[in-house]
């Protein structure tokens, strides 16, 4: 696609300075002190009010919005953003004004564009731009708002899609010149977005610049739903984007960090616009232009940026300071890195020249494992979902996922196994393969994952057309692609077949459809040997031999195949296998196989096969002598019997490991005794204390969260890795100053057993699995009175409230304190837990008690720390509510509707006593 | 079949103070290692390969705790004479049966059995005043001390993990602590069995056989409770020291557990005029068991 007009004027413009990006328009906005009478002129029919609809102003105050953009630009920004961000059809349902949709993007970008010219025709030195706002919606396509059912979701990739070409259609037609995908906490939303742009761009005739611009929603510098953001470069690499960027949630200091690794690793512009700081506990903003100026300063020196701007709490006056900065500074230098390949999970996996081979875990396929056939077949998704976790902890580096079975519905199972995987973060981190010999089950899966997945397989069996088209789609969805070497004839089974399908597909993907080398994963068949047919002897030597033709002619591409298929004669011999697939690897790696498809469990090192099976396996691989193959059926009987169970003894290993990796394994596996010996060296080499508990302790705790949470650790463990912590925070804490220890907290719960009860070792175990997940708690202990609940909700400024009761009455002791909550104009969550609360009492009885807030049970203490993550989250957390709320009301709907069961009159229930038979 | 009631030994209030060894082979591990989240029950739980290591290593820790505790363990029953009248069961001074001295009132089920089987109250397993014969009913409460103030002096020092187990552990032996005394009620007081599991059943009130909390009340002061253990109930007739239990004694070879469930309007109304109490009361003290409207 050629790109446009404004795509040039930016890279001249961007060649010799940092473009400056402009500031809040919601700050702003808020300065006018608008009215529902602004939001809503009576030209909108709605149920609800309309007021904080910003959007909507600039149909019925475009005089504000024309003002907002007009002093931004006085201040000295390049770039101007359209009133936009909300504009899709998924947020203005809220409002009931999704028809609107369209009409609001073209007033916005035309406002904006009105701007724009205006500024250009005073001082036409320099070329200003307009950026359509694209916000990410209020709904995640990675992750339930379910806590109870994680692979629920809200929204999937075709309704953001929809959505976003809708938006993205009217905001080129109202005149925008670059499309800002901003304030991303989704990398598939995100994936969407991209693919609605650019194929509204094909609409067009060109290609309009994308920049992308993520939120890091925590201290381990992930979006929301997971991935770092190498991961998330991983994933929008392939849409040409024109920047990469951060903005929101951090004020610039903290963003700092992040930025440099964006500025590392992106080939393409690099963008930040933060917030003027943290907001403070009103929610508003304390930092002053001169003070975000200074923080941003090293972001100019080190030239990190190639466009700055303002995000939350900023205004004209900060975008003044920005120019001012910016002003005659260099920008950053966009870097020429090596060809290689990124797949990403919520990690990045880097496949280059240097890197290993990368196996690829096998056992997720039903056809290969008749295990994981049943599980699904069964429905028994958590075992399913066990197996892929234990692919990823024998090595895999990827896990192939292939459903394609007669009796199961494919594209459902896909799509629901995917989204089940995607709350298992040890697998949801490595990449997928999306394995599938059907394009609509593939297609299915890839809109399901928010990483790069690999898929698996496309090929030339279905003639050249159909290969075009699938590949090109592939690539709109930011997938690598396995190639098979099968055209129209068939399979390829010798060497030169292989060569001839493989060539012809490189030129066609590469040469005629752009396609980089990179992404391509050619299969060159691994066929059974060994079989008695002679014709099939050379079956390893050819895939060898393929191998190495690939690589010598194909830059950049790697070399595939599922390697069990080679030792296929010997089912039911698994020893002998094993020591196949390793000596078949050696050669094949030798010769350029970078990636194969493998049980990573079984995998046996080349060099301790016995020198006799070793040998006579070569001669089979490697095609040696004419009777390889008799000669190694000879010994397989007596490689099977000899085959030891190996023991899987546990390594005090890591005792060897550098001292940050020693301190977090401490805590994970609940080891005190090393935490004051090992201390002083992670204090020495990460500096300041803060540093070790964002660190090594960090990242020991959310390890056990996420194993907890899985349900693979058990209580004792949680509760001992909490005493480690506490034993490392204890020597940490006199070095440690206020604000720091505050800053590394994920919010502050008061917890409490009601009034009236003394029950508190499930209230105990909260605590201790809350502050494993970074909540400070502050425990008040048992028989506490309603008033020194809210007393301490009040002074702690608590994010969140829990009560525990385990007696009756303590139900309603919790509802008196939902009801004072209410009378207090509280907001902040409520949970209860304990074992007479159940979901029916709550949504019955305490969330209609407190009609401010929100009420949450939960039936354990492990699902606490997911549900107020859940709950509190800025930017979902609306979401969550909602939908707890929706769920409660509809428990109330299902209860008033079913009505109370059948009971037996008084009288006639004592005519049916128990007769005791006395005599 | 038909069953006579068997007079006690003795109707005299029984204290009995015994040792940690002689309860903590009565301990239900099941129930403690529920509490720490693995599923099943034990021994079955130890040969979970899922579950075992950390299961064997939690017992091993438990073991070693469980050796160092010094609980206070302090129980009190007797065997009363009773008869039942309609769903109460009336408590008598004496074996002349002829002043009431108190009065526990139970729930009758109300639910619709498909089964055609009986709509059990506690009061069923007491024979009716009607009837004529006596009858008797066995009360106690146990409390075991010290609890809170390990699991404090743990925690004192950081180790969440030492007072959870020890807070676990306590509460344990409290349920061992009942079965102990249940056991030895039905032999020492009642002339029933010998010693080992005893016949009959022992609810408590405010769980699902008899939900109102409030008849703990009437144990109390039966067994001079406060006195004679130390134990005090609160305003919502929590127990405190927390690991403790109290119960009613039913010996009647067929008594059984079973749950209320929900009872109907006119049995609110009812249980209402014989516990005293406005409706408003009533519906707050067996909330549990009504339908949510």
């Amino acid at each position: 696609m050629k790109k446009s007009e404004a795509w040039a004027a930016l890279e001249e413009a961007d060649s010799s300075r940092v473009l400056v990006l402009d500031g809040a328009m919601g700050t702003m906005i808020q300065r006018h002190g608008l009215t529902e009478a602004d939001y809503n002129d009576g030209r909108f029919e709605a149920s609800v009010p309309l007021k904080g609809n910003n959007e909507l102003l600039s149909l019925t105050r475009p005089d504000v919005i024309l003002s907002i953009h007009r002093a931004y630009l006085e201040a000295g920004a390049d770039i101007v953003e359209t009133n936009t961000f909300n504009a899709n059809r998924i947020s203005q349902r809220d409002y009931g004004q999704e028809g609107r949709v369209a009409e609001l993007n073209l007033a916005a970008a035309k406002l904006a564009r009105q701007a724009v010219d205006e500024a250009m025709a005073k001082d036409p030195s320099r070329r200003r731009f307009v950026a359509g706002s694209m916000g990410p919606t209020n709904q995640t396509a990675s992750m339930s708002p379910r806590v109870e059912d994680p692979g629920f979701r809200a929204v999937d990739f075709d309704a953001l899609e929809e959505a976003f070409r809708e938006q993205a259609r009217a905001l080129l037609e109202g005149g925008a010149d670059i499309l800002l995908v901003e304030t991303a906490f989704d990398a598939l939303n995100v994936k969407a977005a991209l693919c609605a742009i650019r194929s509204v761009c094909a609409e067009r005739g060109e290609l309009v610049p994308i920049m992308v611009s993520g939120t890091i929603s925590d201290a381990s510098g992930r979006l929301l739903t997971g991935p770092t953001l190498e991961a998330l470069y991983a994933s929008v690499r392939h849409a040409e984007i024109y920047g990469i960027g951060l903005n929101c949630a951090l004020g610039a200091s903290a963003m700092r960090p992040h930025v440099e690794t964006l500025a590392r690793i992106a080939e393409c512009r690099v963008s930040a616009h933060p917030n003027a700081g943290l907001p403070n506990q009103f929610g508003q903003y304390d930092q002053d232009a001169k003070g975000m100026r200074a923080e941003l300063e090293s972001f100019v020196d080190r030239r990190l940026v190639n466009v700055l701007g303002g995000c939350c709490g900023t205004d004209p006056t900060f975008i003044r300071e920005i120019a001012d900065l910016v002003r005659g500074r260099k920008p950053r230098e966009v870097p020429k890195l090596p060809e290689r390949t990124l797949l990403a999970g919520t990690d990045v996996l880097e496949i280059s020249e240097r890197s290993n081979f990368v196996n690829v875990g096998e056992r997720t396929n039903v056809s290969g494992s008749a295990k994981f056939r049943k599980l699904i077949e069964q429905e028994n998704y958590a075992e399913a979902l066990g197996i892929a976790a234990l692919q990823v902890e024998n090595g895999a580096r990827v896990i192939d996922v292939n459903l394609d079975d007669g009796l199961i519905d494919s594209v459902a199972v896909m799509r629901k196994f995917l989204n089940l995987l995607a709350s298992e973060p040890s697998v949801a981190a490595v990449p997928w393969m999306i394995d599938s010999s059907r394009w609509e089950v593939l297609e299915a899966g890839v809109k399901c994952v928010q990483g790069k997945p690999i898929v698996n397989s496309i090929s030339l069996k279905e003639g050249e057309e159909v290969f075009r088209k699938r590949a090109l789609r592939l690539r709109e969805l930011g997938c690598a692609m396995v190639v098979m070497a099968f055209d129209e004839k068939g399979q390829a089974t010798t060497y030169d077949r292989r060569v001839e399908i493989i060539s012809r597909q490189w030129k066609i993907l590469t040469e005629e459809l752009g396609i980089p080398g990179t992404e391509l994963f050619f299969d060159a068949n691994i066929l059974t040997v060994a079989t008695g047919m002679p014709e099939h002897d050379r079956y390893a030597l050819d895939f060898i031999e393929t191998a190495r033709w690939i690589k010598a002619n194909c830059p950049g591409a790697h070399v595939v195949g599922g390697v069990s298929n080679v030792s296929f004669a010997f089912r039911g011999n698994n020893p002998l296998r094993e020591a196949m697939h390793s000596v078949f690897l050696y050669h094949a790696i030798a010769a350029g196989m970078d990636c194969g498809i493998v049980n990573a469990g079984q995998l046996r090192p080349y060099d301790q096969i016995e020198p006799e099976l070793r040998e006579r396996l070569e001669d089979v691989v490697l095609c040696r002598r004419p009777d390889a193959a008799e000669r190694l059926v000879e010994i397989a009987e007596s490689v099977k019997n000899s085959a030891q169970a190996e023991s899987a003894a546990a390594s005090p290993e890591w005792r060897t490991k550098g001292a940050c990796e020693r301190l977090a394994t401490s805590l994970v596996m609940g080891v005190d005794r090393y935490v004051a010996e090992d201390m002083p060296e992670v204090l020495a080499e990460l500096k300041t204390p803060l540093a070790v508990i964002e660190g090594p302790l960090m990242e020991g705790m959310n390890r056990v969260g996420e194993l907890f949470g899985a349900g693979k650790m058990f209580l004792p463990q949680v509760v001992k890795s909490a005493r480690v912590m506490k034993a490392a925070v204890e020597i940490l804490n006199p070095l440690l100053a206020e604000s720091a220890k505050k800053s590394v907290s994920a919010g502050k719960i008061v917890l409490a057993t009601v009034k009236g009860d003394v029950h508190d070792i499930g209230k105990n175990i909260v605590s201790v699995v809350l502050a494993c997940n970074g909540y400070e708690v502050v425990d008040l202990g048992v028989m506490t009175p309603p008033e020194r609940i809210l007393e301490a909700a009040v002074a702690e400024k608590a994010d969140a409230v829990a009560l525990s009761g385990l007696i009756t009455p303590s139900l309603d002791e919790m509802r008196v304190v939902a009801e004072r909550m209410e009378e207090a104009g509280l907001k902040i969550p409520l949970l209860v837990g304990g074992a007479t609360t159940s979901k029916l009492h709550t949504a019955l009885r305490l969330a209609p008690a407190y009609p401010s807030g929100v009420v949450a049970q939960t039936a354990d203490a492990s699902r606490m720390p997911g549900v107020l993550k859940s709950l509190l989250h800025p930017v979902t957390g609306e979401a969550a509510r909602r939908a707890l709320l929706e769920e409660q009301a509809a428990a109330r709907e299902k209860r008033s509707a079913n009505g109370p069961a059948a009971k037996v009159p008084l009288d006639e229930a004592r005519r049916r006593k128990f007769e005791g038979e006395w005599n | 079949m038909s069953s006579r009631p068997s007079a006690p030994k003795s109707s005299e209030t029984a204290l009995w103070r015994p040792s940690r060894d002689e309860v903590s082979g009565l301990v239900e591990w099941s129930a403690f290692f529920a509490a720490w989240g693995f599923r099943g029950h034990w021994p079955a739980i130890a040969d979970d390969p899922e579950q075992r290591d950390e299961a064997l290593k939690l017992f091993r820790d438990a073991q070693d705790e469980l050796a160092r505790l010094e609980p206070d363990i302090r129980c009190v029953a007797a065997v009363l004479p009773a008869n039942a009248v309609g769903e109460d069961v009336e408590i008598y001074a004496s074996e002349a049966r002829d002043e009431a001295r108190e009065r526990f009132c139970f729930l009758r089920m109300q639910r619709v059995r498909a089964d055609g089987g009986p709509l059990y109250s506690l009061s069923d397993f007491v024979a009716p005043k009607s009837s004529g014969i006596p009858d008797w009913i066995g009360l106690f409460e146990v409390s075991v001390f010290g609890g809170t103030e390990a699991a404090a002096e743990a925690r004192s020092r950081g180790d969440e993990y030492s007072a959870l187990l020890r807070q676990l552990l306590f509460d344990r032996l409290a349920e061992a602590a009942a079965e102990w005394t249940h056991r030895k009620t039905m032999s020492d007081l009642w002339g029933i069995g010998d010693g080992g599991p005893a016949v009959g059943i022992r609810p408590a009130p405010g769980y699902p056989a008899c939900p109102d909390h409030t008849e703990k009340a009437k144990i109390w002061s039966l067994l001079e409770v406060e006195r004679n253990v130390g134990a005090k109930l609160t305003e919502n007739y929590a127990i405190s020291p927390v690991s403790s239990v109290c119960g009613l004694m039913f010996a009647h070879p067929k008594s059984t557990y079973f749950g209320i469930g929900k009872i109907g309007r006119d049995q609110l109304a009812d249980y209402a005029s014989r516990k005293g109490w406005t409706l408003d009361e009533a519906r707050r003290w067996l909330a549990p068991s009504l339908d949510e409207e």
